[in-house]
């Protein structure tokens, strides 16, 4: 066993890029090839993602051929629980160490398409010449609210919760009625109500997307969101999968986010929101279009932001190993 | 501080019993000191920012840990270690020695004057291991640490969030233990989830600190409680105990720690539960193992005190090019989410 790895990060969240040393994913479709990598190649996600490779907020990318006539690259996205539909701040990493490592051939710079398993988004990078990606943005796959109000209780309080999709469903609630401030320190509260909050919303509310597949019909996580002094200035905490909590500002979570203030009347379209991380990094998102999903009034997003490199790994599997293939402690 | 600068490291990654050690063969700054007490200080002062870079996210994470070689100046040594995780630099690190020793010697970065023989000079003294070899590979490693000692016992603190007053012993294996043995308020470790050891620890660390001083007889530098191990009932035959340590901002030892089982050993043999030439196997609290035995008695300053040796094994996964660029990277330094 030998798998090599292309590690970035974008806003703080890794995402680590499968470069070698793995079989090809079957299937026609992007959906097709997540579940049979779901189904018979999981054991490449528990070494990957999970200790003592990786660890309990670890998150991944594997590249597959385009699935569509005009695609450039498909894509599947790992973390430690299993494999997501669609993935902000994997697009940016993606395209940014995609164009600064010729992983993949790119017909138009200024249109990337991406086949996804939540469908095709299209990215464009931010770049003087051939240096450096300085930005990436993505034209996400349509975003709506699917659920205006929910209310559930967490630990005797009612919580009033907002379920849209920008790419995977989410419960969104206010951050300050639970007295939470989003910072660093706060990880293990926010986790510990994210997932209580999950778990409340997936019970009480039927999660399905209008038009696509039952695959993406799921709740994927829970958004906690503070409002800044700026009404186009916020601050998001994701805590998605397994209780994993992303660093990044969660770009499918502001798509979301955008689609909720569009639906709301507080934004138009271009009207740009600046959406901050729990580690303070940000994304910018803003409504191109309206469009519809199944009847339910929808918006095509645009997400920017931004992605680094953090290293090249190579990963063995001693066969004397009782954990290398990957245990999880959280 | 010394000017952070694009550096590329190269490190070779394994895990020791599932607790990760990085061992960074390049990229490591010059140090000056005699001795490897010396050049940590030297390190904590001047490149304090290439730890934070390769343990903290996003290159590391909570649990990462490792170290660096150093040519060691000492006669009756083959090399020196200086030991980086998450919470700074340890004086001696038991899962980092049995790990670092094993990915050394599988690699060729140490040459042993006597194969299966090793003299290490840490930062807190010479630790000497055998490893034994399978082919190319090191099957295990047994160290045998610093002199080990129970500091203080019947310690007490306000702990409202268990229910009460916690009592507490600490004890010192190479760096300084709370030890939480079953109690009024505290009945088993297997009544608490990795939430729990991390939230009620780090109250546990702040509490013993405030109100009690701990600092090493030889040495007043090699101070402060900074681990707490929660001790309780093994969950499979053929262990003597089981341990949960809490470390660093929120990590949890997969291991069962090498200073940690030191210093319960010590603890153990202060009260008459164990003697010279006694072993005694530790669960993690992931289930894996390290044996520890109590090789001879000795004393530090006053305290009695124990030789301890712990014998575990370690796998290499992974061979890592780590990059940090402070002119680009807004992350260069790593950052912290507790």
């Amino acid at each position: 066993m030998e798998l090599t790895t292309l590690d970035y990060h974008t806003a703080g969240e890794p995402l680590r890029i499968v470069t070698g040393g793995l079989p090809e994913p079957e299937g026609d479709t992007v959906l097709e090839k997540r579940l049979h990598m779901r189904e018979h190649m999981d054991r490449y996600r528990r070494l990957l993602m999970l200790e003592p490779r990786g660890h309990a907020d670890m998150y991944g990318a594997v590249l597959l051929p385009p699935v569509t006539d005009d695609g450039d690259v498909g894509v599947l996205f790992l973390h430690n629980e299993g494999y997501s539909t669609m993935c902000g701040h994997g697009i940016i990493a993606l395209v940014t160490a995609g164009l600064e490592h010729g992983l993949f051939e790119v017909a138009d710079p200024e249109a990337i398409r991406i086949d996804t398993p939540a469908g095709r988004v299209t990215a464009r990078a931010h770049r003087a010449g051939e240096g450096r990606v300085e930005a990436v943005s993505f034209r996400n796959v349509p975003a709506f609210v699917l659920e205006p109000k929910v209310s559930v209780a967490v630990e005797g309080q009612s919580i009033d919760c907002t379920v849209a999709y920008g790419g995977a469903f989410y419960a969104y609630t206010d951050a300050a009625a639970l007295g939470l401030e989003l910072v660093p320190g706060e990880a293990a509260e926010v986790i510990r109500l994210g997932r209580l909050i999950k778990a409340e919303v997936a019970e009480r509310c039927q999660i399905a997307h209008p038009e696509g597949p039952a695959d993406l019909g799921f709740l994927y996580g829970t958004i906690f969101v503070r409002q800044g002094k700026e009404p186009e200035h916020s601050r998001n905490a994701c805590v998605f999968a397994e209780g994993e909590l992303d660093r990044s500002p969660t770009g499918t979570g502001a798509s979301g986010r955008a689609a909720i203030h569009h639906a709301r009347g507080d934004i138009g379209l271009g009207q740009e929101l600046l959406i901050e991380s729990i580690i303070g990094s940000s994304f910018r998102v803003r409504c191109l279009e309206n469009t519809l999903v199944g009847g339910i009034p929808a918006v095509i997003t645009e997400v920017t932001g931004s992605a680094w490199m953090s290293g090249e790994h190579r990963f063995v599997l001693d066969e004397r190993d009782p954990l290398g293939n990957g245990f999880l402690l959280r | 501080m010394a000017d952070p600068v694009r550096t590329t490291f190269h490190c070779i990654d394994a895990h020791t019993a599932g607790n990760p050690v990085r061992l960074v063969y390049r990229g490591a700054p010059e140090l000056e000191g005699a001795t490897l007490l010396d050049k940590q200080q030297h390190f904590v002062a001047e490149y304090d920012w290439i730890r934070t870079a390769l343990m903290y996210e996003p290159r590391g994470h909570a649990m990462m840990s490792g170290g660096f070689l150093y040519p060691s100046r000492r006669e009756d040594c083959d090399v020196g270690i200086l030991f980086i995780e998450t919470s700074g630099c340890l004086p001696m690190c038991g899962h980092g020695t049995i790990g670092l020793v094993t990915i050394a010697v599988e690699n060729g970065l140490v040459t042993p004057r006597e194969p299966g023989k090793l003299a290490l000079e840490t930062p807190a003294g010479r630790v000497t291991v055998r490893y034994r070899a399978e082919g190319r590979k090191v099957r295990s490693v047994r160290l045998t640490n610093v002199p080990s000692f129970l500091h203080s016992s019947g310690l007490q603190i306000d702990m409202p969030e268990m229910g009460g007053t916690l009592e507490l012993d600490v004890a010192y294996g190479g760096n300084f233990y709370a030890i939480v043995e079953p109690q009024a308020v505290y009945g088993d470790l297997s009544e608490l989830d990795a939430t729990d050891i991390v939230r009620l620890s780090r109250l546990v660390r702040e509490r013993a600190n405030v109100k009690y001083r701990f600092a090493h007889p030889d040495d007043g530098r090699l101070s402060h409680m900074r681990h707490v191990l929660w001790a309780g009932r093994p969950q499979r035959p053929g262990a003597d105990a089981r341990n949960a340590v809490f470390y660093g901002d929120s990590a949890i030892d997969r291991s069962a720690c090498g200073t940690g089982t030191s210093s319960r050993m010590a603890q153990l043999a202060a009260r008459g539960e164990l003697e010279e030439g006694d072993t005694f196997v530790h669960e993690s609290y992931i289930g894996s193992r390290f044996t520890g035995r109590i090789e001879a008695l000795t004393t530090v300053g006053d305290f009695p005190a124990i030789v301890p040796s712990i014998e575990g094994w370690a796998r290499v996964y992974g061979h890592n090019v780590i990059t940090v660029d402070p002119d680009d990277d807004p992350f260069w330094a790593g950052f912290v989410v507790t």
